[in-house]
């Protein structure tokens, strides 16, 4: 199984035609190319799709199958979204006590389908009924929201499944019984706190994303504080799938005489916290790389206690898989006060030039860019300048960089700028509203690109701090050429006040409101769209089209097509599909991959900020799952427990 | 710009950002369970309902934060009650009252609405209620939710 899995991430890089059933990782390949070769769903039968089962996270070993859901391309849950308002009460999490929200991509593998849920447990289901197999109770905090990964076992050790805690333990489970298995770290438990701490007891230090296995080692981020500055590390590290025992160590904050410590002054990189892979990570599997976005160094906003450039805060790693070694970086924010943590996964695809072909890896952005390079040297296919950034407007004692490195291809996939004529007029009551805010604002405008720096006097800022674009998964057409990744046109409006003891500055709101909209409509106070998908060709670096995503259901229908704001990923198939939930409007939606006209769209139980997985079945059947449970960074008001599958009929 | 002077004068939330968070009941709880991960003023940047304050929550546990449920229920009710919003289309008459500093009158007008003529949508809708004072609702605007 693991030659298999690596002869099909070779494969799946090469664009090589190769049958393939499963989904056996977050990014379904090493390289998170998330395409998948089946085809039995294509354009022309996408709207007769149906919900195939509906899976509830929070009721213990029970399987719903939905009834065949009725008309092609319906709203067939339609009535769920108030039906399917699940909330824990007390009593604690895990066996159906508190829900929590899910951003998990189920794996599938050998006719069984894993996941994590919101609801404590880990389980394993038959995939074409969502029949739970096993279940296991996660008793110290929570399963990792967005998922886990599988190893196909060897001689010495039967099929795992990894995953982390928001407790920063290790688990790896037998994939057949879902038991701990003994022969790891401590009776099948990994405590990864140890090490990670920085000798301070109380700091937070968990795993929200999935880790990632290469060979026979699995290596794991962190999931650690924004602030304040002093905390847990953001180390990477490997250990052997075998026994849990560390094999090496990524220093994300370089310590003396590593590469990179000279970006610090004097002491500042000692127990300093954030500078963290809480995303996703991919390998090269051919050449053994793995590649790590990292997030940006604590505290988030405030950068007064660390001036210099803080690799490899914000910065694009590449390291030898086996040894931790450092290949190459490229830091994509110098000195980041914005939040603008990289998280989404760098998908590995290759760059097809004059009968030439570079392997590369993009990188989307909180910042609303897509940084196309090099994945094997780290130097951009497509040029990046460094541009001059505003400096003067850096808050009392933090020394902004002067300089941020800008991609000449493609453009920003998201608004990095405003101006007040761009104020929404969507409806008479939302520009008023956004006019009188905006007139409002002790500061005035002060948005002058995605480098403006956030003030003592509110401040509009494009993109807001959680994108642009967010830890959205991308996904990749080998046979087009095209990258497929979504954002949001989305401003933050955000004020730094001085901390009590004068030592420090953090983000606040201004009036209540942290985004730059109508809180109540949620409708935000830039002219639309407000969220899009779009297709790079990776070959020319070109956008080869872009569409909206979401729509605004309490505006009239001629208005509605506005685009949402929207975190989450995509699937592309062979079918000529890119299926996408992400929005805040409650949809899961397919889009032709050639040309990003919308095919098919189905009213969900709740808001998919999740990535989905396609896979065919023991029966035959396709079928793509999508994890819909609502909240999040968004707000969205949704709430539901449930993964969904749908298949024709 | 009546408007701006109204709105800062209403809920000067930019500037009581910089104060301490208020003395009440949860305080502690607050800043031990919320503080560990990120500053407190990024908790706070925001105004929510009950509901919504219960919904973040629920998904700060799922990304981290630890506590019993009983400090997490201490973190709802103070953050409910210091940076709460009021759901016009479910509050009880003194939840009105108190929250919107309105009248017995007033808080009796807009139940009377919404049992006529069903939820209200928007603000704009909800100052057109009968012996309602617009220009008094309009300060109070960042507190008013119309759902959850």
């Amino acid at each position: 199984m693991t030659s298999y899995r690596y002869a099909f991430a070779v494969a799946a890089l090469s664009a090589a035609a190769y049958a393939q059933s499963d989904w056996p990782t977050f990014g379904h390949d090493l390289g998170g190319t998330r395409y998948s070769t089946i085809k039995q769903i294509d354009t022309k039968n996408v709207n007769r799709l149906v919900r195939a089962w509906t899976y509830h996270m929070s009721a213990a070993n029970t399987a719903r199958v939905a009834p065949t859901a009725p008309a092609a391309g319906s709203s067939e849950a339609g009535d769920a979204a108030e039906g399917g308002r699940r909330r824990g009460g007390p009593g604690g999490r895990g066996g159906g006590g508190r829900m929590g929200n899910s951003e998990v991509s189920p794996l599938v593998i050998d006719g069984v389908m894993y996941l994590t849920t919101g609801a404590g447990r880990v389980v394993a289901l038959e995939p074409e009924t969502a029949k739970e197999l096993w279940s296991f109770d996660v008793k110290d905090g929570a399963p990792a929201t967005r998922g886990l990964e599988f190893w196909a076992g060897d001689k010495q050790s039967p099929a795992t499944v990894f995953f982390g805690t928001s407790s920063g333990k290790l688990y790896a489970l037998n994939a057949k019984t879902g038991k701990p298995i003994p022969g790891f770290g401590n009776e099948g438990i990994v405590d990864m706190k140890p090490g990670a701490l920085n000798g301070l007891e109380n700091s937070s230090f968990g795993l929200s994303s999935p880790p990632i296995v290469y060979k026979s080692v699995v290596i794991t981020g962190a999931h650690v504080q924004e602030g304040p500055s002093i905390g847990s590390a953001g180390d990477t590290r490997a250990w052997d799938v075998h026994t849990g025992k560390l094999l090496w160590t990524f220093h994300s904050v370089p310590r003396p005489g590593e590469a990179g410590h000279d970006t610090w002054r004097g002491d500042d990189w000692k127990n300093r916290s954030g500078t963290n892979v809480w995303g996703i990570f991919t390998i090269d599997a051919e050449r053994g790389i793995l590649y790590m976005p990292f997030g940006e160094p604590t505290t988030d906003y405030w950068g007064g206690d660390r001036p210099g450039a803080n690799l490899f805060g914000t910065s694009l790693v590449a390291v030898d898989a086996l040894t931790g070694k450092l290949k190459w970086y490229f830091q994509v924010v110098h000195h980041d006060t914005w939040d603008y943590d990289l998280c989404a996964p760098p998908i590995l695809f290759d760059v097809k030039q004059k009968g030439k072909t570079i392997p590369a890896v993009g990188q989307l952005t909180k910042s609303g860019y897509v940084y196309i390079l090099n994945r094997v040297t780290g130097e951009p296919i497509y040029g990046v300048e460094e541009r001059k950034v505003p400096v003067e407007d850096a808050l009392p004692g933090d020394q902004a960089w002067p300089t941020q490195p800008i991609p000449l291809k493609p453009p920003a996939l998201a608004r990095t700028a405003f101006k007040r004529d761009e104020i929404a007029a969507v409806t008479p009551e939302l520009q008023k509203f956004c006019t009188e805010l905006f007139d409002s604002i002790p500061g005035g405008l002060h948005a002058i690109g995605p480098f403006t720096h956030y003030s003592t006097t509110p401040s509009v800022i494009f993109p807001s701090s959680i994108g642009g674009g967010n830890w959205n998964p991308p996904s990749f057409d080998p046979n087009l050429g095209y990258l497929f990744v979504n954002t949001m046109d989305f401003g933050s409006l955000n004020t730094m006040v001085k901390s009590a003891d004068g030592s420090r500055y953090s983000r606040s709101g201004y009036n209540g409101i942290n985004r730059f909209w109508e809180p109540e409509s949620q409708m935000p106070c830039n002219q639309p769209p407000w969220g899009r998908l779009f297709a790079i060709n990776v070959n020319t670096g070109e956008i080869a089209w872009q569409s909206t995503l979401g729509i605004t259901d309490s505006l009239p229908a001629e208005k509605q097509n506005t685009g949402r704001p929207n975190i989450g990923g995509s699937l592309a198939t062979a079918g000529g599909l890119v299926f996408i939930g992400a929005t805040d409007d409650s949809r899961f939606r397919a889009f032709d991959s050639k040309t990003g006209k919308e095919l098919w769209v189905s009213k969900i139980d709740a808001g998919a900020h999740s990535a989905p997985i396609t896979f065919q079945g023991k029966d035959g059947k396709q079928y793509v799952v999508i994890t819909a449970t609502g909240g999040g960074f968004l707000g969205d008001r949704s709430h539901a427990d449930t993964v969904i599958a749908y298949a024709l009929p | 710009m009546r408007f701006r002077k109204a709105l800062v004068l209403a809920t000067p939330a930019w500037l009581f950002a910089q104060a301490e968070l208020p003395k009440a009941p949860g305080r502690e709880t607050v800043r031990k369970v919320c503080g560990n991960c990120h500053e407190i003023e990024t908790v706070i940047a925001s105004r929510r309902t009950k509901l919504g304050w219960q919904q973040i929550t629920d998904d700060m546990i799922s990304r981290g934060a630890e506590g019993t449920d009983d400090e997490m229920a201490a973190v709802v009710g103070y953050l409910t009650a210091q940076f709460g919003k009021i759901n016009v289309n479910s509050a009880a008459p003194t939840e009105l009252q108190n929250g919107l500093q309105l009248s017995e009158k007033e808080a009796r007008a807009i139940i009377g609405y919404r049992e006529q003529n069903g939820k209200i949508k928007s603000f704009e809708e909800l100052q057109r209620v009968p012996g309602i004072d617009p220009e008094k609702l309009r300060q109070k605007r960042s507190l008013v939710a119309f759902s959850q």
